[in-house]
């Protein structure tokens, strides 16, 4: 019987090595077209970045647009002309901040030597700054499979202490930085479905793990310092964010198939005819943690 | 219409003028060990060139003129029985086959040999006999009904590791699989990898790909039934095995000796038993396993009355630590009743009631914990008649009724939510003749009449545009109450016509040609390549419509060499209408409003299949070809709910080419040997044409759908089945099978997915990189040892 699961043991452990190879192929190469990024905010300076699209398999960032007409809009008036970086082709910036409750887009007019897919006027869809609840606190914590919130792996996590404003449906989106350092590729998104108006760290809800385990050994005596800022963010941002995070690596069994990732940019005398990324109107706020070993 | 109740009414007239110049020989075919009802067993006068088969619960009815007649009757596995009968009266008999024994020097080939597939209507139909099926190479030995079926035309699943599979281009959802009459909406455990059925307790399966009967409704592409055994009523047995994925007994008996008999199986894998042995905790203290129970009892209350009550319960559990779990599996009961009203009407009453739930959630003791559930549930009812007129002319008709409840979503626990349950009815009424015409026709034509009914209490949202639901153009919403109708199906489109026709150019030829048209009224809500254990049927409503094909198919059919050989060549063309697609990155669990994520297409698929066949000797198996193309078409205004700009794009199940390849050869007394191969052309993918960058994302482009496709897929399995000889003075025996899958270890392709690559390690900045990646589910030769047992 012993030998009948050992056997058992080694077969079951082959039939897991289910595996993966990176491999040479060819795809089709499609036309360069505009991709417009940015954000403005009611706490930062508002930016856009203008690049365009690239072959699949090519290296490095992709190309940048330069020498563009980018306007902000409040309602319907525009707000202020942002001017672009000397130091960085493609990064346009203004130091206007946003308003709570305001309705903000931008419009992006390019002319010039570049691709005729790009050229035109460009324009993101309207949207309203949302307000984001405060970040009350962030407190270490020591949690294992025991504690409330659990965790797999016994050691000191950071705890987010915040309430989600009630009565309207609200995404948030939650980014980390660990000693000025943003986590690479990482998006995070939660919403209030079902906890509407709850406050977690009071209550039933307990405070939402947000980072953690610290990791003693690489700290030595610089200790860590974690940084987290919320983004109270709109239904079509997040549908966004979802789609760039799940279509970064698709193909496993039990994956969605594979989508074209449109934001809320889009020709301005054509509202079907639509450009590449997302400029969003964002509410944040942020908080901060020194790890005390 | 018209014209198919002329041929009834032609039917019933005929039958009242001849009644009284026919006499009727009935009665079951069983078999002589066991005393189970045989299926599809040709009960044949050959003086005459008559006969007929044994229907689903093995009874048979011929009404003959007065006389003596020499009876035979075949079947494949047994020994052909040859009797005279004296038909001066209405004549009863029960007849009991032998199985066949397996000698070396009876490879010999009896006097009769089996045409069936030559000189029955039925086309487009895959069955294989469980005892071939037990003998071929499976993975981790664990034989497979599902995965066989696959090695036959016109079938076959996205990959290994896929939930359920695809026939003759259909979506896995349009397959109705039938577990003796009760629906079953999973029919896989372990993600795919294994299918729910239990081979031991199968007594029969058979698969519709086409020409399908009208008794059979509510999926578009095809029809498994599946019936279990009904238990030995002669004496009590066993049967069982040992593999190294699971572990299963059988036990049937009689309760009163050829009365009544029960059958109850059971199987457990046990992976979770080896994960516990690892040191790691991260996968020792991790559970997965499945588990099954098929029970039957039967009871024969008169010669006109037998009952049978079924059931199925099974289970995937997949727990991570005590930190999350997930579980899903078929629950399922079904209580016939056979009726003889006389010998020449044959009746089948039925209830069945199924349920598939899936839950996740954490542990109940955490602080903080919830738990998602998900239900379908079916209650159903079916009355059927046979109705023998004579030899030549056969009428089956019924009526069927089905309730749904879904239960899309409830969350319990810290928090209490339930998306809205949803109610639905679906009656039908089917009718349908067979009828020899001359010595070289036989007609199959039939009609099935379905109807659909979405039932309240529920809240139904209204948009400005209902043809087109976006959460953003919501307008208010409608109450209705329980039981209240929302939305009705209840037209012209609901009739289902469904025609065979045979002609038989000699005794060893013919040519087929069927139509029919399907209708399904509940869709698989799945946006995955294969679909998962958490997606959930949802009914046809206000903004889902039902979806129908009509499939037309004719092929050519032969035998040679006293029927040892067969060889058949179909085509079929398949026109699918109101099929489900869904919004780029549709977000489909737990939604309130999933009218708004779905998108309805278009699809067709056409194809040639060929198979070749050796029946019977040392060496046996079959070929298979199929060539097959299924694309589907999603038109919109907007480019951004047009998939592939609207034009038409291959299904991402589509294969051009799937050769299969089976042998068996005894090679001794005690040594069978056997091979499966198969090849497949390389399944569709999205490729992307581009990237750009956003944060820290290099995202790709993708625009037409499915137009790369991935390496071509081939696997060699072997076997090796050892069944030492019966001691008969012992009733216990015992056989080993060994067998290897995947004999050259070929690391074929499920995918080939497209994804940023990792910064260098020290790398400051991130890195906008991109490759293709090929994932590979088995990577390895996989070997196997199963130790079966009987007494």
């Amino acid at each position: 019987m012993k030998t009948f699961i050992q056997i058992s043991l080694f077969i079951f452990a082959l039939v897991l090595t289910s595996c993966q190879d990176i491999v040479e192929i060819d795809v089709p190469a499609g036309d360069t077209e505009l991709v417009v990024s940015g954000q403005i905010s009611d706490k930062d300076s508002t930016y856009v970045l203008l690049s365009t699209t690239a072959p699949y398999f090519s290296e490095g960032e992709t190309s940048v647009i330069s020498g563009a007409r980018v306007s902000l809009w409040e309602g319907g008036s525009e707000l202020s002309l942002l001017s672009e970086s000397s130091s960085k082709p493609g990064y346009y910036s203004s130091d206007f901040k946003g308003s709570i409750g305001k309705i903000y887009h931008i419009e992006v007019d390019i002319t010039g030597d570049y691709p005729n897919k790009t050229l035109g006027t460009w324009v993101s869809k309207a949207d309203t700054l949302r307000a984001c609840p405060p970040l009350d606190s962030l407190k270490q914590a020591t949690l294992n499979r025991t504690t409330t919130p659990r965790a797999f792996e016994e050691g000191e996590f950071a705890l987010m202490f915040f309430g989600d404003i009630p009565n309207t449906k609200n995404y948030y989106r939650v980014k980390r930085t660990l000693n000025d350092s943003a986590f690479a590729r990482e998006i995070i998104i939660f919403d209030d479905f079902g906890v509407d108006g709850a406050y977690f760290g009071g209550g039933i809800f307990p405070p939402i793990s947000i980072f953690g385990p610290f990791d003693e050994e690489k700290m030595g005596e610089e200790k860590d310092t974690l940084t987290v800022r919320v983004e109270s963010v709109s239904n079509d941002f997040q549908s966004f964010l979802t789609l760039v995070s799940s279509q970064s690596q698709v193909g496993s069994p039990f994956d969605a198939p594979p989508a074209l990732v449109v934001g809320n940019i889009h020709r301005k005398e054509n509202e079907r005819e639509y450009a590449f990324g997302y400029f969003s109107v964002v509410g944040t706020n942020s908080n901060g943690l020194r790890y005390k070993p | 219409m018209r014209f198919l109740l002329n041929l009834l009414f032609l039917g019933l007239s005929f039958q009242a003028f001849s009644q009284n110049l026919l006499h009727t020989y009935s009665g079951y075919v069983r078999d002589s060990k066991t005393g189970e009802e045989l299926i599809g067993v040709n009960v044949v006068i050959p003086n005459l060139g008559e006969g007929t088969s044994t229907n689903l619960y093995g009874f048979y009815s011929l009404s003959l003129k007065p006389g003596i007649y020499e009876v035979s009757v075949q079947y494949i596995g047994y020994q052909t029985k040859t009797m005279k009968i004296d038909l001066n009266t209405d004549l009863k008999m029960n007849i009991e086959l032998s199985e066949n024994t397996t000698e070396l020097d009876e490879v010999t080939v009896t006097a009769e040999k089996l045409d069936q597939n030559v000189s029955s209507v039925e086309m487009s139909v895959a069955q294989l006999d469980i005892k071939d099926v037990k003998k071929m190479p499976a993975l981790l030995g664990e034989v497979d009904i599902i995965r066989s079926l696959t090695l036959l035309p016109g079938i076959s699943t996205i990959g290994e590791a896929s939930n359920g599979f695809n026939v003759r281009g259909g979506n896995t959802d349009q397959n109705l699989i039938l577990l003796d009459e009760a629906p079953v909406y999973n029919s896989s455990h372990l993600f795919g990898f294994f299918s729910i059925f239990n081979a031991d307790a199968v007594k029969d399966v058979k698969l519709y790909k086409g020409g399908i009967p009208s008794r059979y409704g509510g999926r578009l592409s095809s029809v498994v039934d599946v019936r279990q055994k009904d238990g030995n009523n002669k004496e009590f047995s066993g049967t069982g095995g040992v593999g190294l994925l699971s572990s299963r007994l059988l036990l049937e008996g009689p309760i009163q000796k050829d009365k009544s008999a029960f059958m109850v199986a059971a199987r457990r894998s046990y992976a979770d038993i080896f994960l516990a042995l690892s040191p790691d905790p991260a996968i020792s203290e991790n559970t997965l396993y499945f588990y099954d129970l098929n029970t039957k009892l039967n009871y024969i209350i008169s010669d006109k009355d037998r009952l049978y009550l079924s059931g199925y319960f099974g289970r995937d559990v997949f727990e991570i630590n005590d930190l999350f779990g997930f579980d899903w599996g078929n629950t399922s009961a079904s209580l016939r009743w056979n009726h003889l009203f006389s010998d020449r009407l044959f009746s089948n009453f039925t209830l069945v009631f199924t349920d598939y739930t899936y839950s996740l959630g954490t542990a109940d003791d955490a602080e903080f914990n919830f738990r998602l559930q998900s239900t379908i549930q079916d209650y159903h009812f079916k009355n059927q008649y046979n109705y023998y007129i004579n030899s030549k002319n056969e009428i089956e008709f019924g009526v069927e009724g089905i309730y749904y409840r879904m239960k899309p979503g409830q969350i319990t626990g810290s928090v209490e939510l339930e998306l809205q349950r949803e109610y639905a009815f679906e009656p039908s009424i089917y009718f349908s003749q067979e009828l020899e015409l001359g010595t070289r026709w036989t007609l199959q034509y039939g009609l099935r009449y379905s109807s659909f009914y979405n039932l309240g209490a529920q809240t139904v949202r209204n948009y400005s545009n209902p043809d087109l639901p976006n959460s953003e153009e919501l307008i208010g919403s409608q109450e209705y109450e329980a039981g209240e109708i929302i939305e009705a199906y209840n037209g012209l489109e609901g009739l289902e016509p469904r025609f065979s026709a045979n002609y038989r150019i000699d005794d060893e030829r013919s040519i087929k040609a069927s139509y029919n048209r399907t209708r399904q009224y509940i869709h698989l809500i799945s946006n995955t390549s294969t679909p998962t254990p958490v997606d959930l049927y949802r009914p046809a409503g206000r903004y889902i419509e039902p979806a129908t094909v009509n499939q037309i198919a004719a092929g050519y059919f032969q035998n040679f060499a006293e029927n040892r050989y067969e060889v058949s060549v179909e085509g079929y063309y398949k026109d699918f209408q109101n099929i489900v697609d869904y919004r780029n990155g549709a977000d489909l669990i737990f939604n309130e409003t999933i009218e708004t994520e779905i998108l309805s297409g278009i699809g067709r698929s056409y194809g040639l299949e060929f198979y070749l066949r050796k029946r019977e000797g040392r060496l046996s198996g079959w070929l298979s070809y199929t060539l097959s193309k299924t694309e589907l078409k999603v038109e919109n205004d907007d480019p951004l709910l047009a998939i592939n700009a609207g034009e038409w794009y291959a299904a991402n199940y589509d294969k051009r080419h799937d050769i299969s390849f089976v042998l068996s050869y005894q090679l001794t007394k005690k040594w069978d040997l056997g091979m499966n191969f198969t090849y497949q052309t390389g399944r569709a993918i999205t490729p992307p044409e581009g990237r750009f960058t956003f944060e820290e994302y290099s995202v790709p482009v993708y625009r037409s759908r499915n137009s790369l496709r991935i390496p071509d897929y081939h696997r060699l399995d072997l076997s090796a089945n050892y069944t030492p000889p019966k001691d008969p003075n012992k009733k216990f025996y015992s056989a080993w099978s060994i067998g290897i899958y995947n004999v050259y270890a070929r690391r074929n392709a499920y995918s080939i997915f497209f994804e940023q690559a990792d910064a260098p390690a020290g790398a400051t900045a991130p890195s906008f990189n991109t490759q293709a990646v090929q994932l590979s589910i088995f990577g390895t030769i996989i070997p196997s040892v199963t130790w079966n047992f009987n007494f």
